[in-house]
């Protein structure tokens, strides 16, 4: 256990509470089990017996089937974000400001009768990207189902319908009401990310993952028709590649600072990458200043060739910067 | 076993449960309402919804897990109902010394600040010592969110406590 383990442990075990309130507590909870009981006795006296009405999984998934699909839209876009604060969540107040500003905020819809999907906005800067999507249930049983599982997501390349790996999908919100906003992280150093791709929604109850880069069979998109996107991964922000002396390079773009490392890395069992123990990065401005970069969210792909990536929310123009140091390493233009 | 027979057994018994058990809830309660008076409210409530649900958790991680999450979601529901009575600024360290002794108020604070949603995973994850897969299973989160709301708690953490992670 770390130190700031033991501090977070600490500062919880010094929170008290009054002898008065413990027992005031206990006794009502006393009181009511006395009253629960005597309730009890009484319904069983007259072969009372509760019904809870619950849906099952098994019911859900049956009235998705029954239920005769009818594609009710294809894709439509707007012009603003319709879920900022989601991505806002994300990736900063700043950066959503600046994708609405440069025209990226998407907006592309598709819904069925069940499911609205938005494609809130891509970020890419040609060898990662970065799209943020909302999901709103239309409907009760899209409502409970999402309440369960996010839907899985393949993503292919529109002219062969091949499929790629996708590094990460993450949800910082579990669904309220049936909506939520979350981002997909597709970074591969095989990927081409010139060419144009399809984003499928699949049954979140599908085992998609077992099912690698295979066809999916058509059922799994059952309750998911008509909610795919045409989607351009290709570079839309301006990025820098900088270098070290010795040849190592980082690329410096608006989403933040992407350290390419070499060797493998072993992600630990339990909790995953330690982030604590990514790099220390500073941004060298053009008139020599250094300042620290305030990293806020960061991925790594644990690939043979260990590939770190770290985003920074505060970079406004990388033209304000001649360089980067990680780990003591300066790396110039 | 029906739930109101295993609440029955000494094990489940109210009175064992919440002796084992108060502790938990109220920091929990507190992390989130930062005063005794909500928190013992919240506490109560928590331990009422335990002697009404259908299935009893069994006793251990399984037992803590539903009773912190069912304790965060009443703070919240609590929260919400009662906006203009508990302020959402930032909590005032003073205030804590009277309730931590005077000491680790800071970091008591910093993660009484945390967003509502990331406080239950972190004090699983923090004070229970339950790894994401396990916090996952209990608590019917996804892995992949648990970890999202760890990884950005501890952002924060690293923000308001200072630089130095480990410090």
């Amino acid at each position: 256990m770390d130190n700031r383990e033991n501090k977070i442990k600490k500062a919880y075990d010094s929170v008290r509470i009054s002898e008065d309130s413990r027992q005031k507590v206990l006794d009502a909870l006393l009181a009511q089990e006395r009253k629960e009981t005597v309730i009890t006795m009484t319904q069983t006296g007259k072969n009372f017996r509760k019904k809870a009405v619950k849906h099952s999984a098994s019911m859900i998934a049956a009235v998705f089937a029954a239920a005769v699909m009818t594609v009710t839209a294809g894709a439509y876009a707007y012009s603003r974000f319709f879920h900022k604060e989601g991505v806002a969540e994300y990736v900063g107040k700043e950066t959503v400001e600046m994708i609405e500003e440069q025209g990226n905020a998407l907006g592309q819809v598709a819904e069925n009768e069940h499911f609205r999907m938005t494609l809130d906005t891509i970020l890419s800067n040609g060898s990662n990207a970065r799209l943020f999507m909302t999901v709103d249930a239309l409907d009760d049983e899209a409502k409970e189902m999402l309440g369960k599982k996010s839907p899985n997501v393949r993503l292919r390349y529109a002219d062969s319908n091949e499929t790629l790996y996708i590094e990460q999908m993450e949800l910082i919100d579990e669904p309220a009401d049936g909506s939520f906003t979350f981002q997909i992280i597709v970074f591969s150093d095989n990927t081409d990310f010139s060419r144009k791709m399809i984003l499928d929604f699949i049954d979140p109850n599908a085992d998609f993952a077992s099912l690698g880069t295979e066809e999916i069979p058509e059922e799994f998109f059952k309750g998911f028709e008509g909610l795919s996107f045409e989607a351009d991964l290709s570079q839309n922000y301006e990025v820098a590649e900088l270098h070290s002396e010795d040849g190592r390079l980082v690329r410096l773009s608006r989403a933040g600072v992407e350290v390419l490392r070499e060797g493998a890395i072993t992600e630990p069992d339990g909790e995953g990458y330690d982030e604590d123990e990514a790099p220390c990065v500073y941004l060298i401005r053009n008139d020599g200043t250094r300042e620290k970069a305030e990293i806020f969210s960061e991925f790594v792909n644990f690939d043979d060739n260990g590939h770190t990536e770290l985003y920074h929310g505060d970079i406004k123009d990388i033209n304000e910067y001649s360089g980067v140091e990680v780990d003591g390493v300066l790396y110039t233009r | 076993m029906t739930a109101q027979e295993k609440r029955a057994t000494e094990e489940n018994g109210i009175a064992a449960v919440y002796e084992r058990q108060y502790m938990t809830v109220y920091r929990v309660c507190f992390s989130f309402l930062r005063n005794e008076a909500d928190a013992s409210d919240m506490m109560q409530e928590t331990f009422m919804r335990y002697m009404t649900c259908d299935e009893v958790p069994a006793p251990g991680r399984h037992e803590t897990a539903w009773l912190v999450m069912t304790a965060g979601n009443l703070c919240r529901n609590f929260l919400r109902d009662h906006r203009n009575r508990i302020s959402p600024d930032e909590l005032d360290i003073s205030s804590l010394a009277d309730v931590s002794g005077g000491e680790d108020a800071e970091v008591l604070a910093a993660v009484m600040s945390l967003p509502e949603k990331y406080k239950t995973a972190v004090y699983l994850y923090y004070y229970e010592g339950m790894d994401t897969q396990t916090i996952s299973e209990y608590t019917g989160e996804r892995h992949s969110t648990v970890r999202s709301r760890l990884k950005r708690a501890r952002d924060i953490l690293r923000k308001i406590l200072g630089g130095d992670p480990n410090g």
